[in-house]
């Protein structure tokens, strides 16, 4: 009986409890009026800061960051700014469309193409951002589109003169000097970051797209002579993503290394004073190159674009040679030769670079194509070369005047056209092998002679 | 598998830059048709820009068509990827459609009415195509009759006959859908060509000629018979060399392969007869006529 009268006790308390409850209920705004309100609260903060939100904005964890300034006003209007120069400037200052929507909480879609559409196309970026909350002066949003590892985004207060963090010389200077493919793969290049009271060289290959980088290696002295009689050089192999700030790279991660009796970390540069100059790096051509003055805290530096680098992870493959599908050689104007392959080897079904390749007759360093008959069998023709050698990321070879063709009867044609299309990458008997910050196992074979190139996977 | 084009995979989506040299995209067209959905509103508290103001008088007043530019993720699957158009794309995209869809029905006899009466009440703008899960890349899309989708208004290229093509490809199609879909296909439609029809799925195994053999105007063609009714209506209208592409019989065939492309060709040229009455039949609108507006505009 006690634990009845318990039970219609807690159950009168209840009844009385919901009855209130549900008299509340009746005094609440309707979802639509708390999502109006909620949402030209929303609005009201976007438009508020006198100059706008800045957001270092890192469109992927494999990617760098970039700096993006944003405007909103009342009328559904953002203007953003950006220091990406692809597409012809498109991103430098553009104005599009945005609106908040209710969904999964309040979201800030931005409507028509701009910059965030851009890193959506290319970097896994995104262009719908879920409210988080306020925080202090700043608004913090997620990104709606990434089913896991959801892209944070800080809006913070613009500050009067923070249009200058984006000056877009560096950018666009970094890329007056790209060696590496710029159709296929973005830009890439290679630099040279020389420490002037160390007398010490840092190699460094960028992707300028992803703004991210691959410290490769450091050397004791400037020039490749310098560098070669010295003969002191350290691994780095550092991977980091990094932003462009007005005029400073700063790297997310500083890299440090020990040379020469010297320890050196390094996690920003001040570049400025950009000249354009020329190089060669093979006999009788020049290269136009790009070199910035600069600091490191107050050390002196400069920062130049180079073929070179005091070493190279390009090596030996016993068991497999390195390959590439004939779309991957490209005369000097970045054009595939792909055709003109096909002219010799219609069948081709690829190109193939044996590095001290383990036969039973010993090791095979040859460089050819693979084509198909008709029955799909492989027939192999192949040029062979010395054992190649390094002075840093220099490759050296000759050819050995022997040749490998599994070809019953190969035609005049097509014995020739071997010889040719070789000798358009190796003719002059020394190459660049050049790395990439994003990829390990892919390989850039340069000829500075004729600025013709090959990628090849490991 | 039709290949309609290699493309630069790092200029449209994030890939492992190491499947770039060894990887052959392949984008084959296809149709999202017919899929019952509902049409998506448009957000509330939209502004007035002069844009949306001449897209309420000359679409909205004028025709009952909203024209939808401004991103809302649902336009297409979840899972799917795809941006929103250029501002200063929408307006150039609006005369284009203006110029080569409505405007030819309007300088026809029972076209204007004919296009009041049928047009969707939405037209969506994407900025870029729609890449899906297995690798195909969607053109269009048309929703019951209660929608058409273009892509790639990024690319907009009046001067670019593949870009043109396929955006007209994409607008023909999928308003003919509306014929079969209140009207039935023409009577006995689906027999000329019975055996041709593939199994679900499986139509982009076909070659262009392939297709042509088994009496269709495209591999597409070849998923069911709706679909070959509105391919060989929109080819018809687009495609300039129509007659010798796909009516007119090559002479002299001493091949076995040239003997299959002239039967194919009797049966298109039987299926084009059939569309031709139905749509004179039940809408009253010529579309010999139609074809010839067209391709005035062309050029």
């Amino acid at each position: 009986m006690k634990k009845l009268l318990i039970y219609i006790g807690f159950v009168a308390t209840s009844m009385a409890f919901f009855s209130c409850t549900k008299e509340e209920v009746i005094d609440l705004p309707t979802v639509e009026e708390r999502f109006t309100k909620s949402r030209d609260s929303l609005v009201n903060a976007l438009v508020a800061p006198e100059f706008g939100w800045r957001i270092n904005y890192q469109p992927d964890q494999s990617s760098g960051s970039f700096v993006i300034l944003m405007t909103f006003d009342e009328e559904g209007n953002v203007n953003i700014k950006s220091d990406v120069t692809d597409n012809d400037g498109e991103f430098l200052d553009s104005n599009i469309t945005y609106r908040i929507d209710n969904a999964h909480g309040l979201e800030l879609i931005l409507e028509n193409y701009g910059i965030f559409h851009y890193f959506f196309e290319r970097f896994n970026g995104e262009f719908e951002f879920i409210f988080v909350n306020y925080q202090e002066n700043n608004l913090v949003f997620r990104s709606k589109s990434d089913f896991s590892n959801q892209t944070v985004l800080n809006f913070e207060p613009a500050a009067e003169g923070d249009e200058e963090l984006l000056t877009n010389e560096i950018s666009q200077n970094l890329k007056k000097s790209v060696f590496q493919d710029a159709q296929l793969i973005g830009n890439n290049a290679y630099f040279q970051l020389y420490l002037i009271d160390k007398d010490i060289s840092v190699f460094i290959t960028l992707d300028l797209d992803l703004r991210t980088c691959k410290i490769l290696n450091a050397a004791v002295g400037e020039t490749i002579d310098e560098i070669t009689t010295n003969n002191n050089t350290v691994d780095v192999f550092h991977k980091t993503n990094y932003l462009v700030q007005g005029e400073k790279i700063i790297f997310n991660s500083a890299f440090s290394f020990s040379l020469n009796g010297q320890d050196i970390l390094i996690s920003e540069l001040e570049l400025f004073d950009f000249v354009e100059f020329q190089d060669s790096f093979c006999e009788g051509q020049t290269l136009n190159l790009g070199k910035f003055q600069g600091k490191i805290g107050n050390e002196n530096i400069t920062f130049s674009s180079t073929l070179y680098s005091a070493g190279s992870t390009f090596s030996p493959q016993s068991n497999s040679p390195y390959g590439v599908s004939s779309v991957g050689f490209f005369d000097q104007n970045d054009e595939t030769l792909q055709d003109l392959i096909a002219q010799t080897f219609p069948d081709i079904a690829a190109i193939q670079f044996y590095f001290n390749f383990t036969l039973n007759s010993g090791d095979l360093n040859a460089f050819g194509f693979v084509v198909l008959d008709n029955n799909n069998n492989a027939d192999f023709f192949l040029r062979e070369f010395t054992a190649p050698t390094f002075e840093g990321n220099r490759m050296r070879f000759t050819f050995t005047g022997e040749t490998l063709i599994t070809k019953d009867n190969p035609t005049p044609e097509e014995e020739q056209g071997l010889i040719d299309l070789t000798d358009l990458l190796f003719g002059s008997g020394e190459v660049y092998v050049l790395e990439f910050a994003g990829d390990d196992t892919l390989f850039e074979i340069y000829n500075a002679c004729n600025n013709h190139k090959l990628f090849l996977f490991q | 598998m039709k290949i309609l084009k290699n493309i630069n995979i790092r200029s449209i989506a994030k890939i492992n830059p190491t499947g770039w040299l060894l990887a052959v995209i392949l984008l084959s067209g296809c149709y999202d048709s017919e899929i019952l959905d509902v049409p998506v509103n448009e957000p509330d508290n939209l502004p007035n820009t002069p844009l949306d103001n001449y897209i309420q008088e000359e679409f909205i007043d004028k025709y009952d068509m909203a024209i939808r530019y401004r991103f809302v993720d649902n336009y297409v699957d979840p899972g799917k990827r795809v941006t929103p158009p250029r501002l200063e794309n929408v307006r150039p995209m609006l005369d284009f459609i203006e110029e080569f869809w409505i405007n030819p029905y309007l300088e026809i006899q029972n076209g204007e009415t004919f296009f009041k009466d049928h047009v969707p009440p939405e037209i969506i703008f994407l900025g870029g195509l729609i890449f899906n899960s297995d690798g195909t890349v969607t053109l269009g899309t048309a929703d019951a009759g209660a929608r058409i989708t273009f892509t790639n208004v990024n690319g907009l290229d009046p001067e670019d006959e593949e870009w043109v093509s396929r955006q007209l490809n994409v607008v023909y199609h999928e308003f003919a859908h509306t014929i079969h879909q209140r009207y039935k296909l023409p009577a006995s439609f689906e027999k000329i060509s019975p055996a041709g029809y593939t199994s679900a799925g499986s139509w982009f195994i076909l070659s262009d000629g392939e297709a042509l053999e088994r009496g269709f105007v495209s591999p597409y063609a070849t998923s069911s018979p709706n679909e070959d009714f509105a391919e060989t209506v929109a080819f018809f209208l687009f495609d300039k060399n129509f007659y010798e592409n796909y009516i007119i019989l090559e002479e002299n065939c001493t091949t076995v392969d040239c003997e299959d492309r002239n039967e194919g060709r009797k049966k298109i040229n039987q299926k084009l007869n059939a569309i031709i009455d139905h749509y004179q039949k039940v809408v009253g609108i010529s579309l010999e006529a139609l074809r010839a507006a067209i391709q005035s505009r062309l050029g």
